[in-house]
This record gives structure tokens, C-alpha cells and sequence, in this order.
């Protein structure tokens, strides 16, 4: 038994995925290379000390914020950089008009999906990390090679802003994640739809979140009862003013 | 289990006063964490602290994924204990106040 103020360790159940799902933080993706990759990491860590991210997110609206540029930690481009601190620092007032402009910018939907599948990834590493007091991750390094670039055919408009794939028209990895979430919460709930723009995407969210993450079907024998996940899950989302 | 008794901000949860506060301070940047996680670990136990502090991690990444997709909220989980917990723990108040 530790004393209660020393560092504790994640289960090692939920290691594994998180280590598979930081390995490939570095490689190429569907849209975005291995070193932009890595850049947009780097951006979501600078995003939390960023002084105009946090005057944005006490003022009434980021919209009157505007005086001041962000802290920028990598070569990425402007209208990238500011798309990553949102999403890291104030997702709960993110509307369909930011996605709009977004697009408007020249950025595709799935170049998007695959950013905010990164910020969940190290979002998820780094507050895990700080609840247990243990160092935060190094990124890994970059491996050479271009993103595939390639549409998922069958994707409808209808759940989300971004295209999703329905579970009926899922194949290979999509079909194994559709399968998965539907066995253990007995339908497959929206947001592991989100991703589906870009297979590698979900795979690596949910790489690390499924270990992580569990509030259907049993808990784990001698922890959590479902009641008490409950209320950290919708403790969590209301703090991050999210309305999932 | 949920009882509605919300007096002690435990949203009627076993130990639900004592997760709350872990939760806030692994979110909240200026909070004192070892203080609130040593609290959970005499609580609850070690293995369940590192399993709130599991699941804390992950919604707070699947947040991200939901609100940046616009992805629309399920029939099921909002019929589901989520909303409830949230309006006896006083959270409504908490989002309306920083919006």
C-alpha cells in the first residue's frame, strides 16, 4: 500500500490501449502527416497555458477576446492553431457556426475529425496523468510517410456536423468498433460514430478511451458501482460544459 | 444507486461527495489533486480511485470528440441517470454561470 500522496499507477488493463493508441500519435493518418501529427499534440499541451485561450474562456463570449495571439508551440498553420486551442480549452461553447467557418477556411471535415480524435487521445493521457500525479507522456517522434487521404464512401450528414458511417454500412475496422460498442452497451451510442470519417481516427480514440471508460453493462468486480461512474462521467461533462 | 437525496452534494451516490471533489480537482487547474485523491484512496480504496480517476480522463477526452463533431445526444443516455445526477449536484447552475 502507497501513502495516499505518492503518485498511483493506471491499471494495466488500461495501459495497453493508451500505449498502442500514443504510438500511433506519430505515424501518418488518414489526413495529416506524422510530423503534423505530433505538431497538433504539442498544440493541445499549449493550449492549456495559452493566456488568450483562458481570457476566452472567462469572458462572456471568445468572440470579444481578440487582442492577443495565441501560445504557439508548433509550424502549424494560423486557422489550425486556433481550431486545436478551441477544441482543447473550450469545447463546451464550440456551435455549427465554428464549424461552418472552419470549413469556410478550407479545411475538410475529415482533417478536422482526425485533429479532435489527437486532442481526445492526449486530452484523455494528460488528465490521467495528472490524476494520478504521474509525469505527462513524451510524444513520440515522427514517422515519415503521407496521410492516405481517402473519403469512406458511405457517409451521411445526418447525426453530427462532420459525416459519420451508419453501423449497417460499417466494414473492417468501423464493423469491429460498431460490433464492440454494441456489445457492451447493448446499442451503439452516437459518439462512437463521431469519428468514423476517418477509420484510423476511431481506432485510436477509442484505443485508449474503451479500456479507460466503462458505465454499461457490468463494473469491474470490487470497484466503481454504476451509480458512481455515472456521476463522474456527468460530473466531468458538466464541468467541460459538454452536453454529452 | 440514485436516491434523490441531494443535501450533502453526493447526488444520493455512495461516496458521491468525496468522487465529486476528485473529479473537480483532476479538472481544475489550480486544485490541490493529491489532497482530493488521497481523500477517494481512504474512501474507496486504491482501485477504485485509479478507476474514477480512469474514467474522469476519458470523458474528458470523449467531451472533446462530442462537442467539436457536433455529434447529436442519444434517446438512451438522455434518458438515462446523467441528466438527474447533474440537476442534484447543482451542475446546471455551475454551465449556465460560465456561458
Amino acid at each position: 500500500m502507497q501513502t495516499p500522496t505518492e503518485p498511483l499507477s493506471p491499471a494495466a488493463h488500461t495501459t495497453e490501449g493508451l500505449d498502442r493508441s500514443w504510438g500511433e500519435l506519430g505515424r501518418p493518418g488518414g489526413w495529416w502527416n506524422g510530423h503534423e501529427r505530433i505538431q497538433i499534440a504539442r498544440e493541445v499541451r499549449s493550449a492549456r497555458g495559452c493566456p488568450l485561450c483562458s481570457a476566452r474562456r472567462e469572458a462572456l463570449s471568445p468572440q470579444w477576446v481578440d487582442d492577443q495571439s495565441h501560445a504557439v508551440a508548433s509550424d502549424l498553420s494560423e486557422p489550425v492553431v486556433e481550431l486545436i486551442h478551441r477544441i482543447a480549452t473550450d469545447p463546451g461553447r464550440l456551435s455549427r457556426r465554428w464549424f461552418d467557418e472552419a470549413m469556410a477556411g478550407g479545411m475538410r471535415p475529415e482533417e478536422l475529425v482526425e485533429i479532435t480524435s489527437i486532442i481526445g487521445v492526449v486530452t484523455l493521457a494528460d488528465t490521467l496523468a495528472r490524476a494520478l500525479s504521474q509525469p505527462e507522456r513524451p510524444l513520440p517522434g515522427a514517422t515519415p510517410g503521407e496521410p492516405h487521404r481517402q473519403v469512406v464512401p458511405e457517409t451521411k450528414t445526418e447525426r453530427a456536423w462532420v459525416p459519420t458511417v451508419e453501423p449497417g454500412k460499417a466494414e473492417g475496422m468501423l464493423k469491429m468498433l460498431y460490433d464492440q460498442v454494441e456489445a457492451e452497451a447493448g446499442f451503439v451510442f452516437n459518439v462512437a460514430r463521431a469519428l468514423t470519417a476517418v477509420p484510423e481516427a476511431v481506432r485510436d480514440f477509442f484505443m485508449a478511451f474503451i479500456p479507460n471508460y466503462s458505465t454499461h453493462g457490468d463494473v469491474r468486480s470490487g470497484g466503481l458501482d454504476r451509480t458512481q461512474v455515472e456521476l463522474l462521467a456527468s460530473s466531468t461533462s458538466a464541468w467541460n460544459d459538454c452536453f454529452y | 444507486m440514485v436516491t434523490g437525496q441531494a443535501a450533502n452534494k453526493d447526488g444520493g451516490v455512495a461516496c458521491g461527495d468525496v468522487l465529486r471533489r476528485y473529479a473537480e480537482a483532476i479538472l481544475g487547474p489550480d486544485a490541490d489533486v493529491v489532497k482530493a485523491r488521497s481523500e477517494c484512496i481512504a474512501a474507496l480504496g486504491e482501485d477504485s480511485t485509479v478507476q474514477a480517476a480512469s474514467i474522469v480522463a476519458s470523458f474528458d477526452g470523449i467531451n472533446r470528440v462530442a462537442d467539436a463533431t457536433g455529434i447529436s445526444l442519444d434517446p438512451e443516455t438522455s434518458a438515462g441517470g446523467g441528466e438527474q445526477i447533474i440537476r442534484e449536484l447543482g451542475y446546471e447552475e455551475l454551465g449556465a454561470a460560465r456561458s
